[in-house]
């Protein structure tokens, strides 16, 4: 059936959920996971939910972001690793991510886009995230969207 | 008084074409010349005087700087600047940054500004790559540092070729103007403390400083003969343009005399110069589409002027300048900032300059007011790139560096700070030099 799942995450508390049912999904299909993280620029301003929140050198910037990366995909290679599932993970500088979700499944080969219905963006779209709903629309292959 | 029809259809045929070139739907140069043609077919002017209302004393300036800036971008000069500014930082990522910006800035007095991104991104990218400097920053700092000093000579961009053809400013009022410092001391000043903060919110701990990788890296001048042609052309040039009233002639008539002079060296060189692009190439390259939008951009401002409508503008602003000049001026610096950062900055800077020119005539000072408007609007219009065409290009460039889309987040973090740390040394300058002394 399946062969490789793309699971896009951004850390929030939903898409780790999304990230264990996609490692079941795949031990259950006896697929491989590709995670993905696409990682804001690292510029001087510091924003959370398109908000500026603070100031930081960009250097000091790109050390967070690669932290905050390492974390989130460091979480689905620890949750494949315990289903025995094997594990790829890619990591993108973009303030796109649908544009870049979308290129790694080509890329990568992917057959399934498993993702959360909201990510950290919240309430963007009022049912389901503004990323998740532009996956949605341009995706070639089938997008499983777990709530 | 109220405005006749002829009036009204024609502010809103010059604000339907504004808007349509801000909300970049139709090509900006075809929807200027359409709003002419309209302004024309309505009787706002004759097609001859649509013709006469273009300052072609300006067009030839650009047209044979355009030139000259052709061939000088083909002699490797640039590319050897870039590599000596690498050897004078010491392999410093933060400080190359600052070292290009302040190249380009000063090329940029002389060559316009998207010829000057063009010719100075190639060079400065790989340097970039081997100091590991990300290019997006360094892009848009080359960008930002065009168009500010754009403005500081009179050769270096539209807007202040502008103030030569409403004003009737020389090359040396740009120095010194009225026992006063003008564009060139302010905004050099304005330019070197806003490259210095800049340095400090967010080049000083940019990239990994290496000088094995910059010694790596080496630039030669393939044809130094061409070079010194190219290079000695255009100063020579430069120097008659300074001098221009000695000579009694327009401006535009020396700028395209150096050219056509350097085309003939080449040409009659041909083979002997390797590196020289030929004549065809330079036109071929040259921006059309922005020298038809300029020639269009003047007829749309004459109709505006012809039927009064600047007047009437004078006629309502004049209050605010007679009853408190300072903070006639603060208004009109403050409001150009965000209009520009939105608005393509010629179009509203040229309106001004004519609104302006007719205060003049009913007894307000206009020199402190051309200058004011003509800083805030070039400024300004580092805001976004909807601003200046020179962002655009160099936001491209850094997007095709990269391989990535640059959102607006990530373009304001940088453009913001540069646009107002840079309005408010030029504010504060601007005020002490220019408008207080004027003040009532």
């Amino acid at each position: 059936m399946f062969k490789n799942i793309l699971i896009p995450t951004d850390g929030s508390p939903l898409s780790q959920k999304a990230v264990v049912q996609g490692v079941a999904l795949a031990k259950a299909v006896g697929a491989k996971v590709t995670a993905f993280f696409a990682a804001p620029p690292a510029t001087p301003i510091v924003y959370r939910n398109n908000l500026p929140v603070g100031y930081t050198t960009p250097g000091e910037h790109e050390k967070m972001i690669e932290k905050t990366a390492a974390r989130y995909l460091e979480f689905v290679e620890r949750a494949a690793k315990k289903a025995r599932v094997p594990c790829e993970t890619v990591h993108v500088t973009s303030d796109y991510p649908e544009d870049d979700i979308l290129k790694v499944a080509q890329k990568k080969k992917c057959d399934l886009i498993v993702m959360a219905t909201h990510g950290q963006g919240g309430l963007r779209g009022v049912f389901i995230g503004s990323v998740t709903q532009k996956v949605l629309n341009q995706s070639k292959i089938p997008v499983m969207v777990l709530r | 008084m109220g405005l006749s029809l002829l009036q009204w259809m024609t502010l809103a045929v010059f604000f339907v074409t504004i808007a349509a070139i801000v909300v970049n739907k139709l090509d900006a140069t075809v929807a200027a010349l359409l709003g002419v043609v309209i302004m024309i077919w309505m009787g706002t002017m004759s097609e001859v005087e649509a013709a006469q209302l273009v300052d072609w004393n300006v067009m030839a300036i650009l047209v044979g700087i355009w030139i000259m800036a052709g061939y000088f971008g083909r002699s490797g000069v640039p590319s050897w600047l870039s590599v000596q500014s690498l050897k004078l930082s010491g392999g410093r990522p933060g400080l190359l940054v600052l070292v290009l910006s302040m190249l380009t800035g000063l090329l940029s007095m002389f060559i316009d500004n998207v010829v000057c991104i063009l010719m100075m991104a190639p060079v400065a990218l790989p340097l970039a790559r081997a100091l590991k400097i990300p290019a997006t920053p360094l892009v848009l700092m080359i960008g930002f540092s065009a168009n500010f000093m754009g403005t500081a000579l009179l050769l270096g961009d539209l807007p202040p070729q502008m103030l030569h053809s409403v004003a009737g400013a020389e090359f040396f009022d740009f120095i010194w103007q009225h026992g006063r410092p003008s564009s060139f001391p302010i905004l050099m000043v304005t330019f070197t403390i806003t490259l210095a903060f800049m340095y400090f919110y967010g080049f000083r701990k940019i990239g990994k400083v290496s000088a094995e990788g910059s010694a790596s890296i080496k630039a030669d001048i393939p044809d130094p003969l061409f070079a010194y042609i190219a290079v000695g052309m255009f100063l020579l040039t430069v120097l008659a343009m300074a001098f221009r009233e000695a000579f009694g002639v327009k401006l535009g008539f020396i700028a395209l005399t150096g050219a056509v002079i350097l085309v003939l060296i080449v040409e009659i060189l041909g083979k002997k110069l390797k590196e020289a692009p030929s004549f065809e190439h330079i036109v071929q390259e040259l921006d059309w589409r922005a020298v038809f939008f300029y020639i269009a951009l003047f007829a749309l401002v004459g109709g505006l002027e012809k039927t009064h409508i600047l007047d009437m503008m004078a006629n309502w602003m004049k209050p605010m300048f007679a009853q408190n000049y300072a903070l006639g001026a603060t208004v009109l610096y403050w409001v150009t900032i965000p209009i520009v950062g939105i608005v393509e900055h010629d179009a509203y800077i040229l309106t001004f300059l004519n609104t302006i020119k007719e205060l003049g005539t009913q007894g307000i000072p206009p020199w402190p007011l051309w200058w004011m408007v003509l800083w805030s609007g070039t400024l300004g219009s580092n805001l976004t790139v909807a601003g200046a065409p020179a962002l655009y290009v160099a936001l491209r460039i850094a997007e095709k560096e990269e391989d990535r889309k640059v959102s607006l987040r990530e373009f304001l973090s940088w453009s913001l700070a540069f646009c107002l740390v840079s309005s408010v040394i030029c504010y504060v300058l601007g005020m002490l030099i220019w408008v207080l002394p004027y003040s009532n």
